[in-house]
């Protein structure tokens, strides 16, 4: 029975994006949809289940499923932005011969996803963690041309080369990195080799958190691939390096074991960095996309600051910021997307007036920027509250240093998105344009996340003591 | 039964609910959106007084943006809030003619509830946490009022308004988390004896004056004053009475809290607040004399009572025998924003009959309106500080706790106490010249030419009178009404009552050194070297240097520059080093087929095909790969 609650999550996109590959473009819209929402409701499943799903490979070596909080958790999470991108990308699509491609390839990513969230050792997590990064690899290469290939070989040689760090690293750790995951008990102190492995595990993975110095991809390839795409890869396909950061860190090393050593030291310079270099990067780009690529690099860097915070506030702080980035990401890139569709628009400069031509998408992008900034009643607020609050309270030196940056990289962030909030409502008094607002199958999905942006940021309590559930249980 | 909850959510939530409804309503039918948006103005005012009838009393919402939202009442709370839904409501009334033939008004009307309900929210917030929730809801709501004329002046001034707001948002969050790290709590309540207790006073001062700049921001203290003077004259008028009314007063009311909290009987918070208080309150009256734009005038002259409010809490945070400066810092707020509204809904009058605010164009143009010419005379003089009116009793309180202060202290306390107080007497003698200005040149001097005749519209003269007549019954009857209020609200400020004779000559002598600074600045300056004799038109006198165009926008670009700059070197090393890897890779190689450029590699065809042809892509391999998931899956759920 086990087998069957685990596996179904996978098994269930997998087949159907095979299948779509397959169909003619005028079926794969609802199919996809349909397939989508039913891995949302597959992904329950391993609720049901008792214990785990184990299966030896070689002797050490096993594929192994099982579920837990934080398992729990990016399972909805991976479900909600997945349906939410699928059906806007129906509208985003419409027209193309070629989307079977698309909905294939995103189906298909996305049982790999679902198998990278429920890994319970680091062979299952890296398995999953590589199929991820190739069957994401033709959702840049889309569009084609000279540009998405070259983009696409960034990223493949990234993320190749960033799995291969962390590959190096589980070699490195030997006995230490082959557990199953586990909370808790862990066994005293790290030899200097393991915080080595550690670090070049955590690195690795950080490739596809896009933290510097491995965070080149992101802006290369986001600005290509069509935007629902770039949508999941900015908002959700990175969460899976931080969950790998996750649980490296908490589930295999420990995070006591860790408090001090040199590799924390690192982690934490690397982060702080990458969240100003980021903005700051952001702020002077021109190109949306490529703006908001920008931001995930520095936004993605809070959450890899919080959890190197190495406390139960740091960790839980982080997962806020992980739940809350994504809906804001997810929903700024569709933002993006619907600009890029309906108005033909691609740099900052030319969305003057967009709350005129396109009211609603524009309604929904000032509430994600607000949300990404931290401007209350939305999510952002919170999560940086929380991750603030947190490094304030660990006290050190570099968490102080973590505070002012987070502080800054706000302003900055205001400074890149608000303007062209502001441009958008304001035009000024002699433009005139006509209104083409977009259909329903992009509104509704940016809604939905724009909704689930507002309430859970004005009453986070509920999931914010989910967190530090998860959390108190790993210390 | 505790009325606070229901009437603290008639006054905070209900605007804000009611905002997107007045939006939408309004766009349907004008007027009903009008009716609604004063409706809901006037049902928050109705709160806001059941609240101070009620008196004292707190509530929770426990978890409201995870640490939970507390609000409280009592004392200056409910003067402020009190206050606040008056001039909302007043402001409200003179909406429809303002906005008539406009287009978009339905937008000013849903900010105005959004920002009433916010700004309520500050008044009556119970920590420092829910406060700055409504701080920044209050800024975004008021940014919309900056930009809603959408010209060029008004997008620069929003831009700055927004900016400014930000960065003081965030420096005071700054400040806030910080003291939630040393205290655990933010409440209003608890952190008072928690600071007085706290072991290193001198840790005390970073979140304070971070939580200075945060407040400074919004109240127009030199030098965050820049966008001030900006945004006024380029909001639409009922925005402006607003801004200047009411909004600056929350960041009186934060910088209160500063002191009450944090800061009480320290010195060099003093001495700051002072230093820049004085700065303010001069800097203000000097700007607002040179200025030649009516609303300009007034938005300076905004930034010297503001100034001379700073004083008075500078002088509050003495520490001891506070009881003058409580007063006259709370009487003083509730003057400055009764005079200001109604200068502003008379300059949005004058406005939209006239079209322009160039004083020298405006020559003239309220000679014939009489309510007008009243109503603006009486806040003039009471803004000037003339017995008899509201001002003069509030700037009488200020400078005697002025005066008061400077009998207790010793040494060079006394001196610099005493050139604030001469810094006091010339700014209110400014502030007299400015306003006398104002007034010959738009109601007494007669008109070249065709003139525009001003008429005053019903909503205005509603919006307008009752407060002109409250400021001349406050000034001829202050034991009744500014005393009792002030007492009301000083209670909660500082125990000590204090009795004030303010009718005899050791009071009036300063109104009267004062308003003859004031005769002497008018008549020599303004009229003789400001005023070209043979057109009898105002004279140009140029900035000499403009804060914000000169050095904070300078100075923002460079930091940026030299930031991004160091983003982009850290951030290009792995490029360089991919590069050149990329090189070493491909050192002699032949011609063949490179990946990184050849872009038919890895590519697929440009239109859909059947089977067949997918078979030659890579996609094809990466489906199989696929398969090959499944497939290993299947054989799984077979043999387990």
């Amino acid at each position: 029975m086990n087998t069957l609650l685990f596996l179904l999550p996978i098994m269930v996109p997998m087949t159907t994006g095979i299948f779509v590959l397959l169909t003619k473009p005028k079926q794969c819209n609802k199919i996809s949809c349909i397939a989508a929402l039913a891995t949302g409701i597959c992904a329950g499943l391993p609720l049901l289940s008792t214990g785990s799903f184990q299966m030896k490979i070689t002797k050490g070596v096993s594929i192994l499923f099982r579920v837990d909080g934080l398992v729990l958790f990016f399972l909805a999470l991976i479900c909600t932005a997945f349906i939410a991108a699928l059906v806007y990308a129906c509208e985003y699509l419409d027209g193309d011969v070629r989307r079977p491609v698309f909905f294939g390839f995103t189906l298909m990513t996305l049982g790999a996803m679902m198998g990278l969230s429920m890994a319970g050792n680091i062979i299952t997590f890296y398995m999953f963690f590589e199929l991820m990064s190739l069957l994401s690899f033709p959702l840049v290469l889309y569009n084609g041309g000279k540009r998405a290939s070259q983009a696409a070989m960034v990223y493949l040689g990234f993320s190749v080369f960033g799995a291969s760090l962390a590959l190096m690293g589980m070699m490195l750790g030997g006995e230490r990195t082959m557990q199953p995951f586990a909370g808790g008990n862990f066994a005293a102190g790290l030899t200097l080799k393991e915080q080595l492995a550690y670090l070049l595990m955590a690195l690795g993975f950080s490739c596809k958190a896009g933290m510097m110095p491995l965070a080149n991809w992101l802006p290369t390839a986001h600005p290509v691939a069509p935007a629902p795409a770039s949508a999941l890869l900015s908002g959700i396909i990175t969460k899976a390096g931080i969950l790998g950061i996750m649980r490296t860190t908490f589930f295999l090393f420990g995070a006591q074991n860790l408090m001090g050593t040199f590799p924390q030291a690192v982690m934490l310079v690397l982060s702080i960095a990458t969240i100003f270099a980021g903005s700051m990067l952001a702020y002077k780009e021109k190109l949306l996309k490529k703006r908001l690529a920008y931001s995930s690099v520095s936004q993605l860097s809070y959450v890899i600051f919080g959890l190197m915070l190495l406390s139960p506030a740091g960790l839980s702080g982080a997962m806020l910021q992980v739940l809350f980035h994504a809906f804001a990401k997810v929903g700024l890139f569709l933002c993006a997307g619907s600009f890029i569709h309906h108005a033909h628009v691609n740099y900052v400069d030319e969305l003057t007036g967009m709350g005129r031509r396109m009211p609603g998408v524009m309604a929904a992008f000032t509430c994600f920027s607000l949300s990404l900034v931290g401007i209350p009643p939305f999510g952002g607020f919170v999560a940086k509250l929380q991750l603030a609050t947190a490094a304030l309270a660990q006290g050190s030196a570099l968490a102080q240093i973590g505070v002012i940056m987070l502080m800054v990289s706000a302003l900055l962030t205001a400074g890149y998105l608000l303007p062209i909030v502001a441009r958008g409502y304001f035009p000024g008094e002699e433009f005139k344009a006509e209104k083409k607002d977009a259909g329903w199958r992009m509104l509704l999905p940016l809604f939905v996340l724009a909704f689930l942006a507002a309430i859970l940021g004005m009453f986070p309590k509920g999931i914010a003591a989910y967190f530090q559930t998860i959390a108190a249980g790993l210390f | 039964m505790n009325v606070l909850p229901i009437s603290v959510v008639g006054c905070v939530l209900l605007p804000m609910l009611a905002a997107p409804i007045a939006y939408l309503w309004q766009r349907r039918n004008e007027k009903a959106g009008y009716v609604l948006t004063s409706v809901i103005c006037f049902l928050a005012l109705a709160a806001a007084g059941f609240i101070y009838a009620a008196g004292e009393g707190s509530f929770a919402v426990p978890d409201l943006f995870l640490l939970g939202c507390t609000f409280t009442a009592g004392g200056f709370h409910n003067v402020f809030g009190l206050l606040c839904a008056a001039m909302f409501f007043m402001s409200s009334l003179a909406n429809p003619a303002y906005f008539r033939g406009e287009s978009r008004a339905e937008r000013y009307s849903a900010f105005l509830l959004l920002a009433l309900g916010s700004t309520m929210g500050v008044f009556y917030a119970g920590d420092l946490f829910t406060l700055y929730i409504c701080f920044e809801i209050m800024s975004f709501a008021s940014w919309v009022w900056v930009a809603h004329n959408e010209n060029k002046a008004a997008q620069k001034a929003a831009d700055t308004y927004l900016g400014m707001a930000m960065i003081g948002g965030l420096v005071m969050l700054y400040g806030l988390f910080v003291l939630y790290n040393m205290f655990g709590t933010l409440s209003l309540a608890e952190l008072p004896e928690l600071a007085a207790a706290y072991p290193n006073q001198k840790k005390l001062l970073l979140p304070a004056i971070c939580m200075l700049i945060g407040f400074g921001t919004k109240v127009g203290m030199f030098p965050l004053h820049v966008w001030l003077p900006k945004a006024y004259p380029a909001a639409p008028a009922p925005a402006s009475a607003l801004l200047s009314s009411i909004l600056t007063k929350s960041g009186v009311l934060g910088i209160l809290l500063i002191v009450l909290c944090l800061m009480w009987g320290n010195q060099t918070f003093m001495m700051l607040l002072l230093v820049l208080g004085c700065i303010t309150m001069v800097l203000g009256a000097v700007l607002a004399v040179f200025s030649m734009d009516l609303k300009r005038t007034l938005a300076c002259s905004s930034l010297s009572q503001i100034g001379f409010i700073l004083v008075g809490i500078s002088m509050f945070t003495m520490g001891q025998e506070t009881a003058l400066a409580a007063g006259g810092v709370m009487s003083h707020a509730i003057n400055h924003a009764l005079t200001k509204l109604v200068l502003f809904v008379c300059a949005g009058v004058i406005f939209k009959r006239t079209h322009t605010l160039d004083l020298n164009k405006l020559k003239g143009a309220g000679r014939n309106c009489l309510p007008l010419k009243i109503c603006f005379l009486i806040s003039g003089m009471s803004l000037a500080g003339v017995p008899g009116f509201g001002g003069y009793i509030s700037k009488t309180l200020l400078h005697e706790s002025i005066v008061h202060q400077m009998h207790l202290q010793q040494g060079v306390m006394v001196d610099i106490l005493s050139a604030a107080e001469w810094a006091f007497l010339i700014s209110g003698g400014l502030t007299a010249a400015y306003m006398t200005k104002l007034f010959v040149k738009i109601f007494v001097q007669k008109p070249d030419g065709e003139s525009h005749l001003v008429k005053m519209d019903k909503g205005s003269l509603i919006a307008v009178v009752p407060t002109a007549a409250a400021l001349l019954v406050m000034g001829l009857l202050p034991s009744l009404t500014y005393e009792k209020i002030g007492a009301y609200a000083a209670a909660s400020l500082s125990s000590e009552p204090f009795a004030v004779s303010y009718f005899i000559w050791e009071n009036l002598k300063g109104a009267v050194i004062s308003l003859a600074i004031g005769a002497l600045v008018y008549f020599v300056f303004v009229r003789h070297l400001l005023t070209d004799k043979r057109s009898n038109t105002y004279v140009y006198a140029t900035n000499l240097i403009d804060l914000e165009d000169d050095v904070y926008r300078p100075l923002l670009n460079l930091a940026a520059f030299v930031g991004a700059f160091a983003a982009r070197v850290c951030y290009s090393v792995t490029d360089f080093v991919a590069g050149g890897m990329n090189w070493l890779m491909h050192l002699g190689a032949t011609e063949r087929v490179t990946p990184g450029k050849d872009h038919h590699f890895g590519h697929y065809s440009k239109a859909y095909v059947k089977m067949n042809a997918i078979l030659q892509t890579l996609q094809f391999e990466l489906m199989l790969f696929g398969i090959g998931v499944v497939v290993t899956l299947v054989y799984l759920l077979i043999n387990l």
